[in-house]
């Protein structure tokens, strides 16, 4: 694929508009694609709706009727959830929302710090051990997630940092450094390389041109990266819990695991907290669903 | 320019050195160090409070009373701040497991009493008698006071008992008027009201718990005294066959979970239904709800399982005698009362009972004065999974009961032995000469202490002839010694019998089953008595970190070496630092330790070096008896992982093909819409699609008019709707994926194909298929690995491997043998070899497809 | 001073044979010289070695008296236009032009001044806020080489910067870059695979082949003196027509014609290739010119010419383009008689490129 400017400099350079003047009747076909999209669509939200649903209806149990209707509308799931204070009165959940949004946050900066740095080196250098580092970042992926809880314990034990914002978020932007590296790799390797020449004869240093050159032409990765580092650490659960030893130190996926008990669901309170954790999801999603697009293929095209 | 990258060099570094400084918030200190230092320590000596810290999983009305007493008790209490700590019950045990084998946790948690075996094998909880007066214990229940007793019949008490549940016969009054007696009457009853959707009789008859107190009325037991798997014993069979018949003849619903139980009750479908007290709580108002014992069977009365819930101390704890006046306190006799009365806590305490006329409360009550502890043996944590097989098998598919049981038998015994592999550990000759060295010395000087880091020294002298129990003593004595720990003296001393073959000065050894522990005792001439008891060091595990050391030398070795070479390219290790270095602390590292782990055999307390034992044990299939083996997982991830990659990419491409056309409209509106499941965190999915294939009210039955069709019965079914769930959160990724590709692909492509006369299948097989190549090969790689790794959750939490481990992965059996089986070792065997597996994998797809070599480029 | 001197400068990636190979040449202060190949002749990688873009393997680069061999690319007081013409995406034509500058820690004040009047000498002036990708082919041109101007260096190096552009287009910027030439009297070492542009452009042209520098000479030099078959081949258009041909007392057997030796070459006998330039095949007789019976093939009319496509009448049937007149009355198939002036003969050694008897 040639790295002309013009296929560069759009992100989403094939967004032709949709509408046309006079042109109201779809094709036959059409309809049937609209028919198709629209059930299609439907299902996979019904899911969706049913979570809304049981959030909305006051009560625990597992709504018993299909239709994705609530019967009525009350807030009391998600009030009890908003209040909860404990007992020294402090606000717990807002203290929940602030730490997982700060936990995510950092450890998504951190990471794209991390693998930024990381995937340009990758990208531009030829340096000893370069096949080597990057082999080693796509093993870090096929490490099974379940080996490594007891060792981190221990290892944020010895470092002091159990029970800190810290210890997740250095746990959380480690763990997504790897898959930021393929990412941010596979887009640079976009950037036509007389860009970065130029910009030496004109006497830009390396460091420069990283950072006022190369990134802000990436954009559209660095976004979608940033997106997916923050959703696995604004999901993230198990090692939320374990390394966590105060209330006020949770953050929300906590909260929603709360509402299981070793017998039963508490469906109210489970779809409330199941709402507030997935809404910023994808409120991000929507806003950044364009770079999704084009950035995950410029990551992958190695044209 | 190599100027300026030395100094980003040294910036980079002396950033992460700051960060980490920085990082380091409270002092490593070993607990057990800290208190030899300090003798006399056990009463506080700081001022101000002393705090306790308490974890419990309590959510609802008991939450708030339990919050309220404690509340309560640090308004009155200046000396003592007690500070409770939520946890959500899904992660309570692990984090219990890893705080206190770490050395950290609370001091005091709620929790059931099935793990004491475990727990107290391991030296993680307090054994609190000698706290008591014999008073105290009268206070209680007497299956309270057993269920916390081991072993049993000793006197070791771990815990004071909160509550106590056990199931009993919830019914109707307005449709039965006396309860059935027997189970005969209950089955003649049942008839009468089942039809036309409503049963007379419901009960989980799914789980081993719930069927406990049926294998009993018929005879049967799980473990027998000893504590041994007893599966197989006649009247167990009798048992399942008697529910298989009801369910046969239509009597019980086809599928059953608890929660099902409870609707069909409130909607008057169940005029009897076998549960708990956690019900009472949801009970519609207007049912005139009773509570029973269960009914008798053949082989007397019905005695379910007991599970106590009690307050217990942790080992580690450093203000013991502080956590246990909380103890005392919220086991008391009022705060019973407010437990009993506003939160409707089966006590386990007496007193609050005489008021009480609740005919529910006294109806489980009763209940539960005869029901049977559940063993917390340790053999017992072996049993659930397969003994759920063996009901679900011989009630739920028709198979023969006998043959069933003695299959599930065989397994529980080749589980239990193959974790309790007991090699004698290496150290044991070092550390019975040291123990000697310090007995003959201690012998010598009673009045003097032993302090030495790694033995919990302790000195009991007592007049020979004195017949009382050892533990009493210990108990004693205890109050007069500054740095005594831990008190559980190991049940071969419980006896002084042993004792009596020491010789004159002679000291005699005695370790402890796990022989982590030893007792010298050593007879002075006077006929004192003198034992010093002391801890085996615990062979660490330091390979790990000699690994490490050595390859880190040699890494600086190399880099020493050729240095010169090196010098140019500092620009690009620079760069490339800030990312492998934290990749390599936080990822390698804990990798390698837990690859370390997988050579030694580890329970939280011992690691034994086993070398490859592990190893062959997976791949001979031998080794925890499960019917399924390594290979038969391998092959359900396999096949699971393709199922699942295909589905997706299939799904995905073809919507993108359709979601393309800049002709269409509305195309944002379903783009959007079409990726949100994607942003759905999977285990909050899991649980909604676990819930939608429900055989009785899940959408997908009542929906496509299945009936009460169990999709987790069979493999086949169970294994179908683990995909739908994976398949509905992955594809999104790859409609993703496949749309940026296709806006990739130039337009004269297809121009040029329309000019050749090409029709669309050909063109989408000429043009489309293979220049969207290059972009899916990457993306279904990586999905390959994260469905094999990371589709944990989904399996786990929709199917949870039903039937009997069917639908587990590879990934999900590693978990449940680390962490319901604590068998850290061989999970650790397992998962290095899920790592292996992966990596030739990729290895050799990266060989033939060459399509990610422009990613290694 | 800017002189740009290559002495034996050498280029070999890894164990690979060289891809250029000891070139040496001297381009002189204000001199426009041009590197013309065809594709993978090494003049590119020529270029690169002067910008500081290629590790040079071997030789030595010296600029204005100053061996610049490890000197750092921005330090050598060179402005480069680049084939694609590398604007950044993401800045504005102004801000292009500027970065250089601003990497220097130039003034804005003096920034904006150089800015505009480079904005003003190439016409750009109303587009200096827009973006690259809301511009042309053309105006993206101009704006790659405004990045150049405003750097007043001393040497410009442009790499093929008009192989992106249509043909009208590429004759207009020809000029404009011939006139910035005249203007602002830099250095100039051009690289071009277009023998057109070559010609038009250059003070010299330095020809390259396989790495190897086959002649350096001014354009008119190189068209009636090439050194050799390959440049004799590679400048004019159409290109030289050439025959094997035997040489001996009585003349020079081509073309199915005899021909009389040129007098330096009297005594030469033996094989070798003769060649004749199209427009030396002409249609009129005259005093002097051999006759040379043809078959025309193709008739090609261009307007102001003509061009045939003929067969000799040799063993071979040499194929041979001449360029006639406007009118000439042939069809295909026709019998056809072209004259051509002896002295118009150019005689190569036998082989692949021999050099000019």
């Amino acid at each position: 694929m040639s790295t002309s400017p013009e296929l560069l400099a759009s992100p989403a350079a094939s967004e032709t508009p949709v509408a046309r003047p006079g042109k109201w009747k779809e094709s036959l076909p059409g309809l049937a694609r609209h028919g198709f999209l629209i059930v299609f669509t439907g299902l996979t939200l019904w899911p969706v709706m049913w979570v809304l649903k049981m959030a909305f209806e006051p009560g625990q149990d597992f709504a018993f009727s299909i239709s994705p209707i609530p019967s009525t509308i009350s807030f009391e799931n998600f009030a009890r959830l908003i209040g909860k204070t404990d007992n020294a009165g402090n606000w717990v959940f807002a203290r929940q929302a602030l730490n997982s949004f700060v936990i995510a946050l950092s450890s998504s900066l951190l990471g794209i710090l991390f693998a930024a740095t990381a995937a340009y080196a990758f990208s531009r250098f030829k340096f000893p051990g370069r096949r080597a580092g990057l082999l080693a970042f796509l093993a870090t992926q096929m490490f099974p997630g379940t080996m490594m809880m007891i060792p981190l314990y221990l290892l944020l034990n010895y470092l002091g940092l159990l029970d800190t914002r810290l210890g997740l978020v250095l746990v959380y932007s480690t763990t997504s450094v790897p898959f930021s590296v393929w990412m941010l790799k596979g887009y640079f390797d976009t950037i036509p390389k007389e860009l970065e020449e130029a910009a030496l004869i004109d006497g830009a240093s390396q460091t420069r041109i990283f950072w006022q050159i190369v990134l802000p032409l990436s954009a559209p990765a660095i976004a979608v990266t940033f997106l997916f580092s923050f959703m696995s650490a604004w999901n993230e659960y198990i090692l939320a819990a374990k390394f966590m030893d105060s209330e006020l130190h949770y953050t929300l996926p906590v909260v929603v695991n709360s509402a299981i008990d070793a017998k039963s669901v508490r469906w109210g309170d489970f779809a409330a907290g199941a709402v507030f954790v997935s809404a910023p999801i994808v409120a991000l999603f929507l806003a950044l669903q364009r770079y999704i697009v084009g950035g995950l293929t410029a990551g992958g095209v190695k044209g | 320019m190599l100027r300026t990258l030395m100094k980003q060099l040294v910036c980079a570094a002396a950033l992460l050195l700051a960060a980490s400084a920085f990082a380091v918030e409270a002092e490593r200190v070993d607990p057990v160090e800290a208190e030899r230092t300090v003798p006399a320590a056990v009463e506080a000596e700081k001022a101000g409070p002393v705090d306790v810290v308490l974890w419990h999983s309590y959510t609802g009305a008991e939450q708030q009373v339990f919050e309220g007493a404690i509340q309560a008790f640090n308004a009155a209490r200046d000396d003592i701040e007690v500070t409770a700590l939520f946890i959500p019950y899904t992660a309570f045990a692990d984090k219990l497991t890893a705080a206190i084998g770490a050395g950290k946790g609370p001091d005091l948690f709620v929790f059931a009493h099935d793990r004491l075996g475990d727990w107290a094998n391991w030296g993680f909880v307090e054994p609190v008698q000698h706290f008591l007066s014999t008073a105290d214990v009268e206070r209680f229940s007497q299956p309270a006071i057993e269920a916390l007793t081991v072993p049993q019949g000793s006197r070791m008490l771990y815990g004071l008992p909160l509550a106590m549940k056990s199931v009993a016969l919830v019914y109707d009054a307005a449709k039965i008027p006396v309860p059935p007696a027997t189970l005969d009457e209950l089955v003649t009853e049942a008839r009468e009201l089942t039809g036309d959707g409503s049963y007379g009789f419901v009960m989980d008859w799914a789980n081993t718990y719930t069927e406990a107190g049926f294998l009993h009325a018929f005879g049967g037991i799980v473990l027998d005294e000893k504590g041994r798997p007893a599966l197989d014993k006649r009247g167990n069979a009798e048992a399942l066959f008697w529910v298989r018949k009801l369910r046969d003849e239509g009597l019980l619903p086809r599928e059953v979970t608890g929660a099902m139980v409870s609707s069909l009750f409130n909607d008057r479908k169940a005029a009897m239904i076998v549960t708990g007290p956690w019900f009472l709580g949801d009970i519609k108002g207007d049912i005139d709800a009773r509570v029973a014992p269960l009914p008798a069977g053949p082989a007397g009365i019905a005695r379910p399982y007991l599970s106590v819930e009690a307050v217990i101390m942790s080992s580690r704890s450093r203000r013991k005698a502080e956590a246990f006046e909380v103890m005392r306190y919220l086991t008391s006799d009022e705060v019973a009362v407010s437990r009993l009365e506003k939160a409707g806590q089966p006590v386990a305490n007496k007193q609050p009972w005489k008021s009480v006329e609740d005919q529910r409360l006294q109806g489980f009550r009763a209940q539960a004065e005869l029901a049977v502890p559940m063993p917390s043996a340790p053999a017992m944590r072996h049993v659930w999974t397969p003994m759920d097989a063996a009901i679900m098998k011989a009630i739920g598919q028709g198979e023969e009961a006998e043959s069933v049981l003695a299959e599930a038998q065989r397994r529980v015994s080749a589980s239990v032995q193959a974790s309790e592999r007991t090699e004698p550990i290496e150290v044991q000759a070092k550390g019975a000469e040291k123990a000697l060295e310090q007995a003959r010395w201690q012998v010598a000087n009673p009045d003097q202490l032993i302090t030495d880091s790694r033995w919990e020294a302790m000195v009991l002298t007592f007049k020979q002839g004195e017949s009382r129990l050892l533990g009493e003593w210990c108990a004693e004595k205890r109050r007069g010694f500054a740095n005594a720990v831990a008190c559980p003296v190991p049940k071969a001393l419980a006896d002084l019998a042993d004792l009596a073959t020491a010789k004159e000065g002679e000291p005699a050894l005695i370790w402890n089953a796990e022989k982590t522990e030893v007792v010298i005792a050593a007879r002075a001439t006077d006929g004192r008595v003198t034992m010093v008891k002391g801890g085996a060091p615990v062979q660490k595990n330091r390979t790990w970190q000699l690994v490490l050391g050595a390859l880190l030398a040699l890494l600086a070795l190399l880099a020493f070496i050729y240095r010169k070479q090196l010098r140019p390219h500092l620009g690009a290790y620079a760069y490339v630092f800030p990312a492998m270095g934290a990749v390599i602390v936080l990822v390698f590292v804990p990798f390698g330790y837990g690859l370390s782990l997988s050579f030694y055999d580890v329970t939280p307390t011992r690691e034994a070096f086993v070398g490859l034992t592990n190893f062959v044990d997976i791949l001979l299939a031998r080794g925890a008896g499960d019917p399924h083996s390594f290979y038969y997982t391998t092959v359900v991830t396999v096949v699971w992982t393709a199922a699942n990659v295909f589905l997706h990419v299939a799904i995905g491409l073809f919507l993108a093909l359709i979601l393309q056309d800049p002709k269409l409209r509305f195309k944002k509106v379903y783009r959007v819409l079409l990726i949100i499941p994607w942003a759905i965190p999977n285990y909050i999915t899991a649980l909604i699609w676990k819930a939608m294939f429900n055989a009785e009210y899940g959408l997908i039955n009542r929906v496509f008019s299945l009936g009460s069709f169990s999709w987790f019965d069979s493999p086949l079914t169970a294994f179908c709707a683990n995909l739908a769930t994976n398949v509905w959160l992955g594809f999104p990724f790859m409609m993703v994926t496949a749309l940026g590709a296709l806006q990739s692909i130039p337009k004269e492509l297809y121009e040029a194909a329309d000019v050749d006369g090409a029709g669309r299948w050909t063109k989408f097989i000429n043009v489309t298929l293979p220049l969207l190549k290059p972009a899916m090969i990457p993306a279904i790689i990586l999905g390959v690995i994260w469905t094999f790794n990371l589709s944990f959750n989904v399996i786990y939490l929709v199917s949870g491997g039903a039937p009997d481990g069917a639908t587990d992965i590879l990934v999900t059996q590693a978990f449940r043998y680390a962490f319901e089986q604590y068998r850290y070792g061989y999970a650790a065997a397992y998962a290095t070899i899920i790592f292996g597996i992966l990596m030739a994998y990729t290895m050799i797809t990266n060989r033939i497809t060459k399509a990610t070599e422009g990613a290694f480029e | 001073m800017a002189q740009v001197v290559l002495d034996k400068l050498v280029k070999r990636y890894g164990d690979a044979p060289p891809t250029v190979k000891e070139v040496s040449l001297t381009v002189n202060d204000g001199e426009f010289l041009v590197l013309v190949g065809p594709s993978g002749c090494g003049k590119s990688t020529t270029l690169r070695m002067i910008a500081g873009l290629e590790e040079i393997t071997a030789g030595e680069l010296r600029i204005g008296e100053r061996r610049v061999n490890e000197v750092h690319p921005k330090d050598r007081d060179i402005a480069m236009v680049f084939q694609s013409y590398a604007l950044y995406p993401h800045m504005t034509v102004r801000e292009n032009m500027a970065f250089g500058l601003k990497m220097r820690g130039m003034p804005k004040s003096e920034i904006d001044v150089r800015v505009d009047e480079a904005a003003k000498m190439l016409d750009l002036e109303h587009l200096l806020d827009r973006k690259p990708k809301a511009m042309s082919g053309g105006q993206r041109q101009r704006v790659a080489m405004g990045r150049a101007i405003v750097r007043r260096a001393p040497v410009f190096l442009f790499d093929e910067p008009l192989s992106n552009l249509d043909a009208k287009l590429r004759v207009q910027m020809r000029a404009e870059i011939a006139r910035l030439h005249q203007k602002l009297k830099m250095t100039v070492v051009y690289v071009t695979h277009d023998q057109t542009e070559a010609m038009t452009l250059a003070d010299r042209i330095a020809v390259m082949h396989a790495g190897i520098l086959q002649q350096l000479a001014t354009p008119l030099e190189l068209y009636e003196k090439p050194a050799n078959r390959f440049v004799a081949g590679f400048i004019g258009s159409p290109s030289m027509n050439f025959c094997e041909a035997a040489a001996g007392k009585d003349g020079v057997l081509a073309f199915g014609v005899r021909l009389p030796l040129p007098e330096r070459l009297g005594s030469f006998s033996g094989s070798c290739v003769a060649g004749v330039r199209p427009e030396h095949f002409v249609e009129e007789p005259a005093e002097g010119r051999v006759a040379v019976p043809v078959v025309v093939e193709l008739v090609e009319p261009l307007g102001s010419e003509t061009y045939l496509t003929c067969t000799c009448t040799d063993e071979k049937a040499t194929r041979i383009i001449a360029r006639v007149g406007p009118r000439c009355p042939v069809k295909d198939g026709d019998k056809f008689t072209l004259y051509v002036d002896p002295k118009r003969l150019y005689l190569f050694a036998p082989g692949d490129n021999g050099p000019a008897l």
